[in-house]
């Protein structure tokens, strides 16, 4: 069944890092007017639901229960959050359908959270996490390392702190320097002392052991999860299934076509679009790259299932990666460890003529 | 030559017609409105409808190919009905304008009586200025100045006419007023024209003298020589010999451009035009080169004939293996129109097969690298350009060594001559300092140094052609902020303490990246070189060593760490589409790199090992 994505472009105040569609002024009814709208357009059933941003916990409580209500049920339903927007009210207000909070910390380090212009500190985190704890959802925390001079102690603290929540998943992502970013835009970028890339895969490495010593399954590139916690929603993504995205900048598979929303709030609601018909040949192309993101790689003989062909005939280049960046087991080809951080080096290399 | 049934040419028409014949060029600084101009004067006497003239300017081709008319703007012959009443025959002359094409430039000047000096009324007297007036008195012609765009608002006419007179130093009173744009004065130029250039001297009778300064090549109808005529007529029928090679050919048609082409009964003394002769190879056709009689030639030829020998050197390698052909035909293709681009087929081991590829200078090898890329869309990869060094070996006589990977042993070698160059550079004075310190860091031996004038100062050097084959123009250029100018002349060969160096990657030998380089700087040069490689190479799949060798003896070292992450970390809805234009920009990337040994080297790293003057 299809996923649904909803996009609520709004945010209190804007982090250094971010390059997602957001802005800190937002006319939320009429805004909402138009997701209605576009929600109504398709009249299709959805088994996971995902409210990101921006910061859909920013929005004021009428207009989440507003959201809330012409959203259908759904089997996992995410709403993104951020810790200072917590509170009894707004847990009231979604646990009817939400059956997952996606909780946005980045770091526990005060000073850190200064630096990449986050507004809470890790007192609000905790707090939150009481809070939430209370209520029947599951729990992710999206999580960053290589922040701005950021020390390995630092990372290791964090991930102590982690372990001590033990949320069912979590999202650890490096730090990346945008262009379209505060820190992109930003004179004095070499002041970042951004990760090198010795410095990046062993951080990697150490976030990945860690996690998996303490019970988590690393389960995609950057998402860990406890046993059966997989983000329903997001593995659509990487198993190159179907979904529709509404809001502003928000993309969609459906009927051979990969399209996106436009970028700005007014080009949205004009019904401004970017599409991509899907070929065959783009479709088993897909098919890898999306589905090396995951630990437990792709069926061999599945994608033999589905298009007809052996993955080796269509991609004689496959061959060379064998026991290098990917490994065969049984049916399985999946991604090595060196394949996880040189995860591009692969299709890359099934591109080669 | 057809004795006794041809055409009667009465020798009093001849001259009568020649005292009317004005042949001269338009010079300037770049943007000054030479173009603007030549359309007005094309427009105001040329055969052609001021519609027809934008069409042409801007598709000449597709006209041709269209209307099945020939246009040619290089040379056109227009007609003037003056203010004495007297219709005159004006011959506008386009030149080409760079140092490494200064010899044609200078066969195109030859090929006139005067110029027509171009300035902007609010820019005034400016570098190229001086330079292509230098050019015209070294050519001696008459200099009219013309002040152009004077519907600017910012235009100082009287400034620039001061400026004229004392920086120049040209009579400058009765300068024209133009605005070519606005086709204001346009008149006043053709009438200066007429009383300031002088007709063409020369004798119908004397033996064909005739000065090929430019040429094109017609599928058709072969080579086609632009010619200017000294001495004696030409016609069709007649037997002509190219006096460089002796080669002998029947004319079919002779005729100028309106700027459609017209044929025309004869060419005589003053006349520029063209002629078709069937001539299969560009060989035959040098620019300076002077046509006569084949049974009654002309004792001499005319002055200033100078053989184009390319004096710059490269490797052209195509990245595909598979486009070689692809490569050779587009090489063939361009040399029909291009007499001094020379190549034959070369074999690198680390770039496969390609070919070594001579050309006047190096602005001459851009131009061609950009159409090979541009026009015939082949990706290749061009090596650094070199010279022609003799090479005196102990047993195998003396070697003309091109291409650095082919240096024999250093126990084979006696010692190694590399061609001199002696370097002419005018410049103003305030820059004297700054060209000798940039003359010195090249190898540079002082000649002597003149006062041109008050203002300007002629150096001389003997340098090696090395040291200016990839940048002293555009260093001479922006250390002098584009006054001075050079020219260089092969004087032959002299011994130097020259030795290969050798570049490795991944500890093998990398022929296509050798140097030859004099010994005292060898050490500085290697460890330059492995650190821009360092920069331009990109992480491979291991770690990369990369060594600068002299023989067995490694000199620098430094190495290219291994990949370690090339990942993107999120991958959701939204990203999917980007990521897969992503990669595929980066597949574009890498097809831009070449395999060379184990380690996929970009075009840029090539190039790297030339880049001396980031020593800093």
């Amino acid at each position: 069944m299809l996923g649904l994505y909803v996009h609520i472009p709004y945010c209190k105040s804007i982090c250094y890092y971010c390059d997602f569609p957001k802005r800190v002024f937002l006319d939320y009814d009429k805004y909402i007017d138009h997701l209605e709208k576009e929600y109504d357009k398709y009249n299709l059933t959805y088994d996971t639901v995902y409210i990101g941003g921006g910061t859909p916990s920013s929005l004021p409580i009428e207009s989440v229960k507003r959201l809330i209500s012409f959203l259908p049920d759904a089997k996992e339903f995410t709403f993104e959050c951020n810790p200072n927007d917590i509170s009894t009210e707004l847990l009231e207000a979604i646990k009817s359908k939400v059956t997952r909070i996606s909780l946005g910390v980045q770091t526990f380090d005060n000073q850190k959270l200064k630096e990449i212009g986050r507004t809470h500190t890790e007192e609000d985190i905790n707090k939150s996490i009481e809070l939430i704890k209370k209520y029947d959802f599951d729990l992710n925390i999206d999580m960053m390392y290589g922040l701005p001079n950021q020390s390995v102690k630092s990372v290791n603290d964090d991930l102590v702190k982690l372990i001590d929540i033990h949320p069912d998943h979590i999202s650890y992502y490096s730090l990346i320097l945008e262009e379209k970013s505060v820190f992109g835009k930003r004179q004095y970028k070499n002041a970042l002392n951004l990760l090198t890339q010795e410095e990046d895969s062993a951080l990697y490495l150490l976030v990945r052991e860690h996690l998996k010593k303490n019970r988590y399954i690393h389960y995609e590139i950057s998402n860990f999860c406890l046993e059966g916690k997989e983000s329903l929603h997001n593995l659509k993504y990487w198993s190159n299934q179907e979904y529709i995205g509404i809001g502003m900048g928000a993309a969609s598979y459906y009927s051979d076509s990969r399209y996106q929303n436009d970028l700005t709030v007014n080009g949205y609601y004009k019904g401004v679009l970017s599409t991509e018909t899907i070929t065959d040949t783009d479709k088993m192309f897909y098919h890898l790259m999306l589905g090396f993101r995951l630990v437990n790689g792709v069926s061999v003989s599945n994608f033999t299932k589905m298009f007809g062909k052996s993955m080796f005939e269509v991609y004689p280049n496959l061959n060379d990666l064998i026991n290098d960046l990917l490994i065969i087991e049984d049916d399985i080809i999946k991604p090595t460890e060196k394949g996880l951080l040189l995860n591009n080096e692969i299709m890359l290399h099934l591109m080669e003529d | 030559m057809i004795k006794g049934d041809f055409m009667k040419l009465d020798k009093k028409q001849i001259l009568e017609r020649q005292k009317r014949i004005r042949n001269f060029s338009i010079i300037a600084h770049i943007d000054h409105g030479k173009s603007t101009l030549a359309d007005r004067i094309i427009e105001l006497t040329g055969a052609v409808s001021k519609r027809d003239m934008k069409a042409q300017l801007l598709d000449s081709m597709d006209l041709e190919r269209e209307r099945g008319i020939t246009i040619k703007l290089n040379a056109v012959q227009l007609e003037y009905n003056a203010l004495d009443g007297e219709t005159y025959i004006f011959h506008l002359i386009d030149t080409p304008g760079h140092v490494d094409f200064a010899y044609e430039v200078s066969r195109s000047l030859a090929a006139c009586e005067g110029a027509v000096l171009v300035i902007d009324a609010s820019q005034g007297v400016e570098a190229q200025t001086l330079a292509n007036v230098y050019l015209a008195l070294d050519n001696d012609l008459e200099i009219v100045p013309v002040i152009n765009k004077i519907d600017l608002p910012s235009a100082e006419p009287e400034r620039v006419r001061d400026e004229i007179e004392e920086v120049i130093g040209l009579p400058s009173d009765e300068a024209p007023l133009v605005s070519a744009k606005d086709g204001i004065g346009i008149q006043e130029v053709l009438e200066m024209a007429i009383k300031e250039f002088p007709a063409p001297v020369g004798d119908p009778d004397e033996p064909l003298q005739a000065l090929i300064f430019d040429s094109y090549f017609d599928q058709y109808r072969g080579v086609i020589p632009y010619i200017r005529v000294f001495n004696g007529t030409i016609k069709k029928g007649d037997e002509i010999k190219m006096m460089a090679t002796n080669a002998v050919f029947e004319v079919i048609d002779v005729g100028t451009y309106t700027p459609i082409e017209k044929k025309k009964d004869y060419l005589g003394p003053g006349d520029v035009g063209f002629l078709t002769a069937s001539i299969k190879s560009i060989q035959y056709v040098r620019v300076g080169d002077t046509i006569t009689g084949a049974s009654n030639p002309a004792k001499e030829p005319l002055p200033g004939y100078r053989e184009m020998k390319p004096m710059v050197f490269c490797g052209l390698f195509p990245v595909d293996a598979a486009k070689y052909e692809d490569l050779r035909d587009a090489l063939e293709k361009l040399k029909l129109n291009d007499a001094a681009l020379v190549f034959e087929a070369e074999t690198s081991q680390a770039l496969g097969f390609g070919f070594r590829t001579g050309f006047l200078g190096l602005l001459h090898m851009e131009i061609v690298q950009e159409r090979l890329e541009r026009e015939f869309n082949l990706d290749i990869i061009a090596t650094a350009p070199s010279v022609i060094y003799k090479v005196h070996t102990k047993k195998e006589g003396i070697l003309d060594i091109e291409n650095p990977a082919q240096m024999p042993a250093v126990d084979m070698i006696d010692k190694i001559e590399e061609p001199m160059v002696k370097t002419t550079i005018m410049t103003p004075n305030d820059y004297v300092g700054v060209v000798m310190e940039l003359c010195q860091g090249k190898r540079g031996i002082y000649v002597d140094m003149n006062y041109i004038d008050q203002n300007r100062v002629s150096l001389r050097y003997e340098m090696p052609l090395s040291e200016i084959v990839f940048d002293f123009f555009d260093r001479l250029k922006s250390s002098t902020k584009g006054y001075a100018s050079f020219d260089y002349e092969l004087m032959g060969y002299r011994e130097a303490n020259l030795v290969k160096m050798d570049i490795l990657l991944n500890a093998e030998v990398i022929d296509a990246l050798s140097v030859i380089v004099h010994k005292d700087f060898a050490y500085q040069r290697g460890h330059t070189i492995t650190v821009k490689l360092k920069k331009a190479i990109p992480r491979q799949q291991f770690e990369v060593p990369v060594q600068a060798a002299l023989g067995n003896k490694i000199i620098a070292r430094t190495n290219i760490k291994a990949l370690r992450k090339n990942v993107l970390a999120k991958c959701y809805g939204g990203d999917v589409s980007r990521k897969k234009k992503l990669l595929e920009k980066q597949k574009e990337g890498k097809k831009r790199m070449k395999a060379v040994g184990s380690v996929e080297v970009p075009q840029e790293a090539f190039m790297a090992v030339l880049n001396v003057n980031d020593d800093n």
